[in-house]
């Protein structure tokens, strides 16, 4: 067994905020494209304290620095899903559908 | 208390619009009237803060002790004089009033006037923040409260669908930002743009982490051209502006871009200037593409509209353009030395571009709309101002005076000389010529020419056309009038808030552009704002040369 490093954490948030850009992109559903913004926030968390805690023993206080950061991505992330569900149900009482497409009438 | 007292501005601007949201609770008309007397008493307050002395010792995460103070006071307090412009644009009609406006007492304006102060509070927050945390709430601070105020600012279903497009993307380029600010912090191991950029400077950092620290410069440029509206995230304007209510619209065009070149600003700094390190040529590169495409797709898509919210929006993309030549010239070493003007080009120019962009808006809602294009289930909605060439035409011979606001607005956009925006554009080409980017320069003079196309429609539609007889002003506005059951007379158009709005921007367009003291007074503010820098090329130190090749900064 290898030892878990600082790659390895930083390898899971990134392909985290991977898939969470391919989710924007490719997907048709508000519900699952706003998840897929917030998959993006959770794997930069990860990045985040990964980055904190390698610099545990040579600087605690990037370590601390880390966590509060994070703690206000999670308050930030918050904020964006109660404005985001607002916004969708809005939305989704004028239509009754949650496919992007259905909503071209800028488009002229 | 030192830190709480450097917080005054944003902490007023918070707690003004927590009373407004709490009077939005209230169904009393007098309540309501005084929301936008609130909101403007507030930013009032701030500004007359802005311009008394500061105290000494901050806290080091708004200190802004890698930029120069003044910088700080400069960004805020442009900011709080162009959201006093705005306020008064957003000025609320009574109910029995005209529609151009596109809020009506009774409606949502408590709410939205607070909204609108949490969006300044969030400016003034990434105006001083010297910290990557702070940078962060301060941008998102700024963003949220517009992606609600584009959705109530009309009560229709476009209105809506441009919040929500607003919205998505937003959040899309925010996590794009946040990723490039965790790769620069974990790089570096600070969140204090002054650690970060100590950490730049020295040479330990390089052998292991260059290559996060080139990458998450590169997503925090591309993360924040969305709220700048520039290149590879600029496709949104076209869509939001047209669906948000006018004034909204020019909201749109101002606050998000002084956010995005502040944090822009801020953040290339720590990452090369002010201990003379030497940026990523990567960055510079950058830098000029998005400049390039920004200005000339911008340009191009705004011959292409009929409908003036359209057109600004385009216009607000090669403004961005325009402003991102200065950056690009702002950040390139030559003798290593940095251009001293290039910063203060770009704060001069977001001056010009908040004076001259209010007042095409302030026009716009002094004239009335046909039927909205955009109807719901056959009801006519309601319009908020005119919108199309077809709307304003002949609207100049009626009304000279509203005709000479949008002509000098329209001129000072082109960079008409006399107007700000050909100080702008000079102030903004000069750096770039004294870094000898000449192309970059003769393609932001061709693109200024190719912008002469759409402003001179909008002039012309004003001045040179008829109005058609059948749907002229009053009758279009009559028959929406009457369709939406208000009456509705031309002279409620021309509110004085309005006009106001419209003469002090026409004015400053004129005065900041040919009278020679405002002119240098505005000049110099923005020439102290530049940061600290070296003072000899002889500081400069070199590049470390012990970083290993293949994950290496790339030199210049």
């Amino acid at each position: 067994m290898t030892e878990l490093t600082l790659e390895h954490y930083l390898a899971v948030g990134t392909i985290m905020f991977a898939i969470g850009v391919i989710g924007f992109m490719a997907r048709r559903n508000l519900i699952i494209m706003f998840l897929s913004t917030e998959l993006m926030f959770q794997g930069i968390a990860i990045d985040l304290i990964a980055f904190g805690r390698y610099r545990l023993t040579s600087n605690p206080e990037v370590f601390f620095a880390s966590q509060a950061f994070v703690i206000f991505v999670l308050v930030v992330a918050a904020a964006e899903a109660a404005l985001a569900l607002g916004l969708v149900v809005l939305l989704f009482r004028q239509k009754q559908t949650l496919d992007p497409q259905a909503w071209q009438e800028l488009k002229n | 208390m030192n830190f709480l007292h450097a917080l005054v501005p944003e902490v007023a601007l918070v707690m003004a619009a927590c009373v407004l949201f709490l009077l939005g609770a209230t169904r009393s008309l007098l309540a309501r009237r005084a929301s936008p007397w609130i909101a403007m008493a507030a930013l009032a307050f701030v500004g007359g803060r802005m311009m008394a002395p500061s105290g000494d010792d901050l806290p080091s995460s708004i200190a802004a002790t890698l930029m120069s103070p003044a910088f700080t006071v400069f960004i805020k307090t442009l900011t709080v004089l162009v959201a006093m412009l705005l306020t008064l644009l957003h000025w609320p009609t009574d109910g029995s009033g005209s529609r151009t406006s596109s809020l009506e007492l009774g409606q949502e304006s408590p709410e939205y006037f607070g909204l609108m102060l949490l969006s300044v509070a969030g400016v003034l927050l990434v105006a001083g923040a010297n910290d990557l945390i702070l940078l962060f709430l301060g941008i998102e601070l700024a963003s949220l409260p517009t992606y609600v105020m584009v959705s109530i600012s009309r009560p229709i279903a476009v209105a809506q669908e441009a919040a929500v497009k607003y919205f998505f993307l937003g959040a899309f380029s925010a996590a794009l930002t946040l990723l490039g600010l965790t790769f620069i912090f974990g790089a570096t191991g600070a969140t204090n743009l002054t650690g970060i950029s100590n950490a730049v400077a020295s040479a330990e950092l390089h052998a292991v982490f260059s290559g996060w620290l080139l990458i998450g410069g590169v997503l925090v440029i591309l993360g924040l051209a969305f709220k700048l509206a520039a290149f590879p995230l600029h496709f949104y304007a076209l869509d939001v502006y047209t669906g948000a209510a006018t004034p909204m619209t020019a909201f749109l065009s101002f606050i998000p871009k002084i956010t995005g070149f502040t944090a822009l600003i801020r953040v290339l700094n720590a990452l090369g200037a002010p201990v003379a390190h030497e940026i990523p040529q990567v960055y510079v590169s950058l830098l000029w593409v998005m400049a390039v495409a920004t200005m000339t797709i911008g340009n191009t898509l705004g011959l292409m509209q009929h409908n003036i919210k359209r057109m600004m929006a385009c216009s607000s993309i090669a403004h961005s353009g325009y402003m991102l030549v200065g950056v690009t010239a702002a950040f390139t070493l030559t003798d290593g030395m940095y251009s001293e003007n290039g910063i203060s080009g770009v704060l001069f120019y977001l001056v010009a571009y908040g004076v001259m962009n209010v007042g095409v808006f302030a026009v716009l809602m002094m004239l009335p709309a046909r039927p909205d294009p955009f109807t719901n289930d056959g009801k006519i909605a309601p319009a908020t101002s005119a919108e199309t060439l077809a709307d304003i035409a002949g609207a100049g011979r009626r009304d000279p005076g509203l005709g000479m606001i949008m002509a000098i607005c329209c001129l000072s956009l082109i960079g008409i000389p006399l107007t700000v925006g050909f100080m702008g554009k000079v102030l903004l080409a000069r750096p770039a010529l004294e870094v000898s980017y000449i192309g970059l320069v003769i393609i932001m003079v061709l693109n200024a020419a190719v912008s002469a196309g759409y402003y001179l429609r909008i002039i012309s539609a004003m001045f040179l056309k008829e109005p058609p007889p059948d749907t002229g002003l009053e009758a279009s506005s009559e028959t929406h009038a009457v369709a939406v059951g208000t009456v509705c007379a031309p002279s409620h158009m021309r509110t004085a808030p309005l006009m106001f709005a419209g003469v002090l921007s026409a004015g400053a367009c004129i005065c900041l552009g040919s009278l020679v003291p405002a002119m240098t007074a505005v000049r110099s503010a923005a020439r102290e704002s530049f940061y600290i820098q070296p003072s000899t090329p002889g500081i400069v130190k070199p590049m470390p040369p012990q970083r290993s090749a293949p994950s290496a900064i790339p030199r210049r």
